[in-house]
């Protein structure tokens, strides 16, 4: 119940004030290098054991950038084409080995690897015209975890358990590996021991709503005190705030006083997950363990305001359900009703139709602006809401101008109409924070920007693809 | 919850392709066609030029076909009363113009008993070029996705959703190229290459009607010269033979002006078809009705 309210006046907040100005500075690109150097040092070192060479890692590396920077070439088919080009034999890479989860690529085959469930589901598939079924959670060892689908229902399988799985294969979901447990794969129990206890740590953008048993590290971006009266008129203190990791960012509360301050960079053992507004969010109590760990253990505070707002496919969102602070890149292909010119009752706030709140009745209806629309990347699709304040920057003009132009058209769907003009069928990205209800997936966007490309450079480097691949 | 069906960017050659059609089980199931390339679509987005525009019913109550033209064929778009928005749109709007548009699916039997696919429009607009061209670039790079794949699965001995999976095919799109397979049988994907070469080198002005020299060095501009020369003959040729049979609405049949454009001229099979290719990418000529030409 007092979580409800803390996480209500929380989230409002974030909704409607948004990021701070510094929010959206340039120098993406370092942050993505950054991220992803530790992973490119293993497939460096996999390209170097497949082709025994004297070929030096720059080297490696400067090729791995051609094939997947400049021509867009997944990773695992870069590796290959690398070691073919160097006169290896790409079937080499990833033969049969055990790896641990961090050192696991995308184009893995035969692979064998140990970790612990740290979270299985499972859900009916439809194939050929019948229903099956079929396994996915995370598996996780003490480097990491990873995604995994499970084609096969035996042997059963629960949280916590420690298996060893042989035969197994990987392959890119959503710029992740993903772990493939299928007909030919082995899936053995093994004892506890064999896999170390912290094993469950978790990446941001891996919470889902009611897990238990958490392990998650990240840098707390802001952290606010409050406090509130339990029913037996106790005054207590709880502590929330956004933790952000180089996945994500994420609302936490600490039922607690860990001694939080902004810009730590935390460790929180057994924490676990609930949903607000179709938003995951984190939460721990005082039976949690709660590390400081160094500085340099995650990237700086501004570094991850950036990453978090890095493009994500919609498809990417609608799968995980939420996100905080995300952009996407997408076509706005509806203006829908109740966009444009709209008045609110004055007690809920709720759009009112014809003068009248279907709650409070007969109101002097408030005047507003917003924009409803549904923005599509062909990975997915999701209905976007822009307020007042980014209809008007849209529009050119303000609510007074609207009314005025409404008035002397005696028509409010005037207004709608000019939003179509410049929104429809425009490539946009919108940032804001995405969540997941009834309806559908949804985006309260706190900026809005038109996508500058330059087509002739796009369509050379599509030629260059095609001449590759053909 | 329901999840929203995405808008497909899908070029004109593979709709026009398409004849796998799953029809919802109950009345508000979604329907869907499945591509030869195995892309399950209920929605489409296309943009591109309106060539055509006939309203089939009243001015009280209009139905609109409408047909707009992608650099690799065209779509066929339908707009009526259950579609207030999209008909007063095609009501205003020119011909020929740039047009978006985001459509549901629709199917229905063609003169021979084929399966013909169309869009019913939800929403339209004129948009600019730039808009065009960068729906043609999404366009592509959507195909070549599928066509990677598909290429690598069609070498496979056998064809299974783990074996599909293996090669980097999501799993809806295994089970869906599994589907177009068992329909289809093996894709000619050397044509959808060819097709989306062209139609992005028809954004690049330095490709622009020479489609036939890109590597001919010395040779290249007598060659577009040529190139030019059999183009505006073609063109000639065929608005005689246009006006010769009054056939300004539906165009002359392709296969008998190719044999006559080739008897009386020196006009090759492969030039024709060549530059005949090009005239259409271009927006000059269409086909009004499918095997027929007609000039815009």
């Amino acid at each position: 119940m007092y979580q409800y309210h803390t996480d209500l006046y929380s989230l409002n907040k974030l909704l409607y004030h948004g990021p701070g100005p510094d929010f959206y500075e340039q120098g993406l690109l370092r942050c993505i290098f950054m991220q992803d150097e530790n992973k490119l040092a293993s497939h460096v070192e996999d390209i170097k054991r497949a082709l025994n060479t004297d070929l030096s890692e720059e080297q490696i590396k400067d090729e791995i950038e051609i094939y997947t920077e400049k021509y867009g070439v997944p990773l695992g088919n870069a590796k290959r084409s690398i070691i073919k080009k160097y006169g290896g034999d790409p079937q080499s890479v990833s033969k049969g080995v055990e790896k641990k989860i961090e050192d696991i690529t995308s184009d893995e085959k035969g692979l064998a690897v140990k970790g612990r469930i740290v979270s299985i589901n499972s859900k009916e598939i439809e194939k050929d015209g019948e229903t099956s079924q079929m396994r996915y959670g995370i598996l996780g060892d003490d480097t990491g975890t990873i995604q995994m689908n499970l084609w096969k229902m035996t042997p059963e399988l629960e949280q916590g358990d420690t298996v060893k799985m042989e035969n197994t294969y990987t392959n890119e979901w959503q710029g992740e590996a993903q772990l493939q447990v299928g007909d030919r794969s082995t899936i053995e129990k093994i004892e506890d021991d064999e896999v170390p206890s912290h094993f469950n740590q978790l990446n941001v953008d891996d919470i889902r709503k009611d897990m238990n048993g958490v392990v998650l590290s990240g840098r707390v971006m802001s952290v606010e005190e409050k406090t509130f009266t339990t029913d037996d008129g106790e005054e207590k203190s709880l502590f929330s705030g956004i933790l952000a990791d180089k996945t994500g960012k994420i609302q936490f509360t600490a039922w607690h006083d860990f001694g939080l301050n902004e810009g730590d960079v935390i460790e929180v053992q057994g924490g676990y997950s609930n949903e607000f507004r179709g938003m995951p969010q984190f939460a721990f109590s005082d039976n949690a363990n709660v590390n400081k760990l160094p500085e340099d253990e995650l990237p700086s505070k501004e570094e991850l305001e950036k990453i978090s707002t890095r493009v994500k496919s919609i498809g990417e969102l609608a799968e995980r359900g939420s996100g905080i602070d995300v952009a996407v890149e997408a076509v706005m292909i509806d203006i829908k009703d109740g966009s444009g010119l709209i008045f609110r009752c004055p007690e809920c706030k709720r759009v009112i139709q014809k003068g009248a709140c279907r709650v409070h009745g007969k109101v002097e209806g408030q005047a507003d602006l917003r924009v409803k629309g549904v923005l599509d990347d062909e990975s997915g699709a999701l209905t976007v809401i822009m307020n007042r304040e980014l209809t008007e920057d849209v529009l050119g003009y303000d609510l007074e101008k609207a009314m005025e132009i409404a008035k002397d058209e005696m028509n409010q769907a005037v207004i709608k109409d000019d939003i179509e003009d410049v929104l429809m069928a425009q490539s946009v990205t919108a940032k804001g924070n995405v969540s997941t209800d009834d309806y559908g997936v949804m985006l309260i966007a706190n900026d809005i920007e038109m996508n500058q490309v330059d087509v002739e450079k796009e369509a050379e480097m599509i030629l260059d693809e095609i001449q590759e691949v053909r | 919850m329901t999840r929203r069906e995405v808008g497909w960017r899908l070029f004109a050659q593979e709709f026009m392709d398409t004849d796998l059609y799953l029809e919802g089980e109950e009345e508000r199931d979604p329907n869907y066609l499945i591509t030869p390339l195995g892309a399950k679509v209920n929605r489409v987005f296309v943009v591109g030029t309106m060539t055509e525009k006939e309203n089939v019913k009243s001015p009280e109550d209009p139905f609109w076909n409408t047909r707009i033209t992608d650099p690799t064929g065209m779509h066929f778009v339908s707009a009526g009363q259950y579609q207030p928005e999209a008909t007063s749109q095609f009501q205003q709007m020119e011909i020929p113009s740039f047009a978006a548009v985001v459509g549901k699916i629709n199917v229905y039997e063609g003169d021979d008993g084929d399966l013909m696919t169309s869009l019913r429009a939800e929403n339209v607009k004129n948009v600019g070029e730039n808009e065009r061209d960068l729906w043609t670039l999404k366009a592509a790079k959507s195909t070549i996705r599928r066509l990677k794949l598909v290429d690598k699965a069609q070498e496979l001995d056998e064809l299974s959703k783990d074996s599909l999976m293996e090669l980097g095919f999501k799993e809806e799109h295994a089970e869906n190229f599994l589907k177009a397979h068992e329909h289809y049988g093996e894709v000619n994907t050397e044509s959808y290459w060819n097709a989306i070469e062209n139609a992005v080198k028809f954004i690049l002005p330095e490709y622009e009607s020479k489609d036939l020299t890109v590597e001919t060095g010395e040779e290249g501009e007598s060659e577009i010269e040529d190139f030019e020369k059999i183009k505006s003959e073609i063109m000639e040729l065929l608005e005689e033979k246009i006006e010769e049979k009054g056939a300004s609405e539906h165009g002359v049949d392709f296969n008998d002006f190719k044999a006559y454009v080739t008897e009386e001229t020196d006009i090759s099979d492969s030039e024709f078809e060549e530059a005949v290719d090009d005239l259409r990418a271009n927006g000059e000529l269409y086909e009004p009705v499918l095997g027929n030409l007609n000039t815009i």
